[in-house]
């Protein structure tokens, strides 16, 4: 027989299937209330989210990129007045200015670019002497044998 | 006639978000005990540690020092592994922490695994250009590598910038390469809806006027750059969360770990910087086959060893999309892409993907590797 366990009594299987099935159906058609903490990190996720949309959306803007643009060129224009600045002023002291390093550097990297290319070209042709005496010897001992 | 008033109701509607005195109450307490766990904060910042698994400088050129990473574990695969990272920040983000370090899967996997750290530029070096590092240092590093190992090739795991270099790198010396792991690295940037690439597009960014008034890339715009692409998550959201979990040790330790990382920013040499954004992320000559180092052309069909491309789906700074044409571009056989779940940087940090996804590239390069 089937039927509700008194007191006391333990459910019988079908029963206790019925009745966890009827609960937690229950519980999925009806979600728990979130708590006011819950709800609150809810809000401040979508509103975060807006504001970062919005700003994404600002940051791509025609009116964003001209602002950009204008204070990188304000800021390398302060900054090529101070290299002037400071170059003209070095200068006047007879002290080297980082344009002076720069020189210098230029030439050295050219000279070892140079003496790269030179050392390259003599490898091949190292390479290619010793290609040409190992075919030659390797001629050679064929002959002698 | 009397009127009775219900003290517990409130003079006003209450709204679900406003506080009641006793979540005000509630509130207050939260903050005394973030105020008391202070000390606690600056003992964690204090102890931070980063760059875990132990090596030793094995080669020095210039600024560059290439670590060897040792272990106790013996060496099982004769190949050894050259891990390269992108010029921007340091190195150490391939090897943070414990149970945070792409290195000490590999170490610990039982392949001899290397990592280039490429230094921080001084003025003198504003000069080096894209050939000085690829064919230059990296050439020399590889050259090194396989002189000391005995082996023929390499193993190259490249992560951001440092994965566009070593793709290059295999393209010019298919011979030198076995295997080529690449995390997040940008090859094709032909799609410009991506923010970063908007804003480094000609007629925004005159990367020829702010080399030569600065000589190398200021790290501090680099990183005003990078913080500037997602404000909120950088400059609102990541503090919250910090005063939401001060009290937690673990967080602490990700956190300053983190923190010390973001905030290590290095500037990169003015011409390799000039070249890099004029040619790859303006002129997108490398997918296109029309970029050049010193005289030779940068072919991606000569790469045929088998190719593994990770890349990040929530990538701000490489999104997928400028990864992926790796693979019509690349004449290996062997290609395989993952696209994972994370961020930029939760690629190599994130703890699913030590969980999951460094296990399984292990595996990847096991697979494609002899025994010793």
């Amino acid at each position: 027989m089937t039927g509700f366990a008194g007191p006391g009594q333990e459910a019988d299987p079908i029963s206790k299937f019925w009745s966890d099935m009827m609960t937690s159906m229950g519980a999925a058609s009806m979600p728990k209330p979130p708590t006011q903490e819950e709800l609150l990190k809810q809000m401040r996720r979508a509103f975060f989210d807006a504001w970062a949309a919005k700003c994404d959306e600002f940051m791509r803007s025609e009116a964003f990129l001209a602002m950009m643009k204008q204070s990188m060129e304000s800021s390398l224009a302060f900054r090529e007045k101070t290299n002037a600045f400071l170059k003209r002023s070095l200068g006047d002291a007879q002290m080297p200015s980082r344009d002076d390093t720069d020189s210098i550097l230029i030439a050295l990297r050219s000279l070892q670019e140079k003496m790269l290319d030179k050392l390259d070209v003599l490898t091949e042709r190292v390479a290619a002497l010793e290609s040409s005496s190992g075919k030659a010897s390797s001629t050679t001992k064929g002959k002698k044998s | 006639m009397t009127t009775t008033t219900d003290a517990s109701a409130a003079p006003f509607p209450m709204m679900p978000w406003m506080l009641t005195p006793a979540d005000m109450q509630r509130q207050w307490e939260v903050f005394c005990s973030k105020v008391t766990a202070m000390p606690k904060v600056l003992e964690v910042a204090k102890k931070v540690r980063v760059g875990i698994t132990p090596s030793e400088t094995v080669f020095r050129r210039d600024t560059l020092q290439l670590h060897h990473h040792l272990s106790d574990n013996a060496q099982v695969y004769d190949t050894p592994l050259v891990c390269v990272f992108a010029l921007i920040n340091r190195p150490y983000i391939l090897d943070l922490k414990p149970g945070k370090s792409v290195i000490a899967h590999f170490v610990d996997g039982g392949f001899d695994t290397y990592k280039i750290d490429w230094g921080v530029p001084s003025h003198a070096q504003r000069y080096l250009n894209m050939k000085d590092y690829i064919e230059g240092y990296l050439g020399d590093v590889i050259d090194h590598v396989r002189e000391r190992t005995g082996a023929d090739k390499v193993n190259l795991l490249g992560y951001c910038m440092g994965g566009t270099m070593s793709t290059m790198f295999t393209a010019l010396h298919p011979e030198k390469i076995k295997n080529l792991i690449l995390m997040a690295a940008p090859v094709d940037w032909s799609n410009k809806d991506h923010l970063l690439a908007r804003w480094t597009e000609p007629d925004v960014f005159d990367v020829d006027r702010l080399i030569d008034a600065y000589g190398n890339a200021p790290a501090d715009m680099l990183q005003g750059s990078f913080a500037l692409l997602k404000p909120v998550s950088t400059m609102v959201e990541k503090y919250i969360n910090f005063y939401e979990n001060m009290e937690n040790e673990k967080f602490l330790e990700d956190y300053f770990a983190m923190e010390t990382w973001l905030n290590d920013n290095i500037p990169v040499a003015g011409e390799m910087f000039r070249e890099f954004v004029k040619f790859c992320m303006q002129q997108n000559r490398l997918i296109e086959g029309r970029l050049t180092i010193g005289e030779r052309t940068v072919d991606l069909k000569q790469i045929t060893c088998p190719v593994l491309n990770l890349m990040a789906e929530h990538d701000h700074l490489v999104p997928c999309g400028q990864s992926a044409p790796l693979e019509g571009a690349v004449g290996s056989t062997d290609y395989e892409a993952v696209r994972f779940p994370a961020g930029h940087i939760g690629l190599a940090v994130g703890s699913k993907a030590n969980r999951e996804l460094w296990p399984m590239a292990n595996d990847w390069l096991a697979e494609r590797s002899n025994k010793l």
